[in-house]
């Protein structure tokens, strides 16, 4: 039988067809999700999890936008959480990691910074970078005045602490300016991804809108406080080492505690508030109106001493407010 | 206001939420709720309940719903309802399912549900009202909702027979995904 007349190239083809995948399984084992499907589990199982960081707990889309960025720059699920940040609707990663990612990429040829006590002394941080098959190097610069006049200091003197413009002033210099140089030479590895340290700079969103509250709650408190300060006339003489301090915010619990002592039956109740602070009371009116401030989130003001036993004991209590009521009807009266 | 309960049976099954069913149906859409609007709603929802049982804290309001909290009260001086319940949990045992009602109004004579909504008016309202006048017994209520805006509102009556089986679906739905996907 003749061979029929048909010639058949067949073109050699080396290279696999890979599956689309949202990441390449190196490792034998890895929880590295291939699919979307597999995606979208692993996100909600991490989301439940206890060891998920707390930004991301019961964030399941969150998640899953940390390790689709993660993914894309090459990080794995689970760095990719603990390193990239949603701030302010932003994903960031602190300034190392994100020299780190640069270095990895292979395509820097040198960085060259002001450390953080040189930036200091100059009030200015600076850093250079040059890009591999670049001709020249690119310089990003940022001063103590450009901080000021954008009000980052300004806004990092907080009311429970002082923010990093003030604690470590030379090392946000250094990451400003590295971040400006490095988002301006490197945007195809960084593929938007921001500095953490500038990011929370940045103002935050509208504040939340309030929940209102019912007049009766105010109300209670309100009263609460009347009648505490017509009980207690003058606050007992306390030794010269307990010196007063002051305190406000929110309650978010409180603990009953019971014992014996000496024959005497007591109730402490902890008192748990925002900011990890904790006080401690045996007076049941402090507590029952502890317990109407946490319910109704009202903030409150609370003045604490130290015991010997370096617990820290309510001397007063009442609703953040009451007491400028109170200072101003006296001016009036 | 309340917390959030879970309702169980007397198999001690929970009982799932209107507003679940409708979600896990299709028929709402939450993904481009902003965080603003689900606040303002909040707290536009406590200080209409409070107003109602006459224990509000004006001075507590947040600026940004005063105007619709006005609006709220000129829709109580113009239209009269006679408020029976606020915020009411219900239950509906035969078809399995809880929600918490707005309000149930008597309007112009007649008994009916009342729900409180922003300036959007969206299908699946109807449907919830509907599911919510399906657990009260007797004669068919009455559905309404006010549409509370900065400016305005406006009252909507939802008559269309259609919601009730649009409801039943979304039912079905909810408890096929449940089970099987």
């Amino acid at each position: 039988m003749a061979e029929p007349n048909v010639s058949v190239e067949v073109e050699e083809v080396n290279e696999e067809v890979q599956p689309v995948t949202l990441m390449r399984r190196e490792r034998v084992f890895s929880l590295a999700p291939q699919t979307i499907a597999e995606a979208i589990d692993f996100a909600k199982l991490v989301a439940s999890s206890e060891l998920c960081p707390k930004e991301y707990r019961g964030k399941p889309e969150a998640v899953l936008v940390a390790v689709q960025m993660g993914s894309e720059l090459g990080i794995p699920p689970m760095q990719a959480l603990q390193n990239i940040a949603v701030i302010n609707g932003k994903p960031c990663m602190y300034g190392d990691l994100v020299l780190g990612l640069v270095k990895a990429s292979g395509l820097l040829e040198y960085i060259d910074e002001r450390d953080p006590e040189e930036a200091l002394k100059k009030a200015e941080g600076w850093c250079e970078v040059k890009r591999k098959g670049e001709p020249k190097p690119v310089a990003r610069t940022f001063s103590m005045e450009a901080a000021d006049r954008a009000g980052l200091i300004k806004r990092s003197k907080g009311n429970y602490g002082d923010g990093p413009w003030i604690t470590y002033p030379g090392r946000m210099l250094l990451f400003r300016a590295r971040s400006w140089a490095l988002r301006d030479v490197f945007p195809d590895v960084l593929k938007g991804l921001q500095v953490r340290e500038e990011v929370e700079d940045y103002p935050a969103g509208p504040e939340p809108v309030a929940m209102p509250k019912r007049e009766s709650d105010t109300k209670k408190l309100t009263t609460f406080v009347d009648e505490a300060a017509a009980r207690k006339p003058e606050p007992k003489k306390k030794p010269e080492e307990a010196e007063q301090k002051e305190w406000r915010g929110v309650i978010v619990d409180i603990q009953k505690r019971e014992g014996k002592t000496r024959g005497r039956t007591w109730t402490l109740w902890t008192v748990h508030c925002e900011d990890k602070m904790q006080f401690g009371t045996f007076s049941k009116d402090t507590y029952e109106a502890a317990a109407s401030a946490m319910g109704a989130a009202t903030p409150v003001r609370i003045v604490w001493e130290k015991t010997p036993k370096g617990s820290k004991k309510i001397v007063i209590m009442e609703p953040v407010g009451v007491e400028e009521e109170g200072r101003e009807a006296g001016a009036e009266g | 206001m309340p917390k959030a309960e879970i309702i169980l049976d007397h198999h001690g099954t929970k009982l799932p939420h209107v507003t679940t069913i409708l979600r896990s149906a299709g028929l709402i859409d939450t993904a481009w709720f902003t965080d603003e609007a689900r606040e303002k709603g909040s707290a536009l929802h406590a200080a209409t309940a409070f107003l109602d049982e006459g224990d509000l804290d004006w001075s507590t309001v947040d600026d940004r719903i005063v105007s619709r909290l006005h609006q709220y009260q000129r829709f109580k001086e113009e239209v009269q309802p006679q408020i029976l319940s606020i915020e009411e949990r219900v239950k509906n045992v035969t078809l399995r399912y809880v929600g918490r009602l707005d309000r149930r109004v008597i309007i112009a004579g007649r008994v009916g549900v009342l729900e409180i909504k922003g300036p959007g008016r969206v299908a699946w309202h109807a449907v919830q009202l509907s599911m919510y006048a399906a657990c009260f017994e007797g004669p068919a209520l009455a559905r309404w909702s006010v549409h509370i805006e900065d400016e305005k509102y406006q009252l909507i009556e939802h008559r269309n027979r259609r919601d009730w089986g649009a409801a039943k679906a979304a039912l079905t739905l909810a408890a096929w995904k449940e089970q099987y996907a």
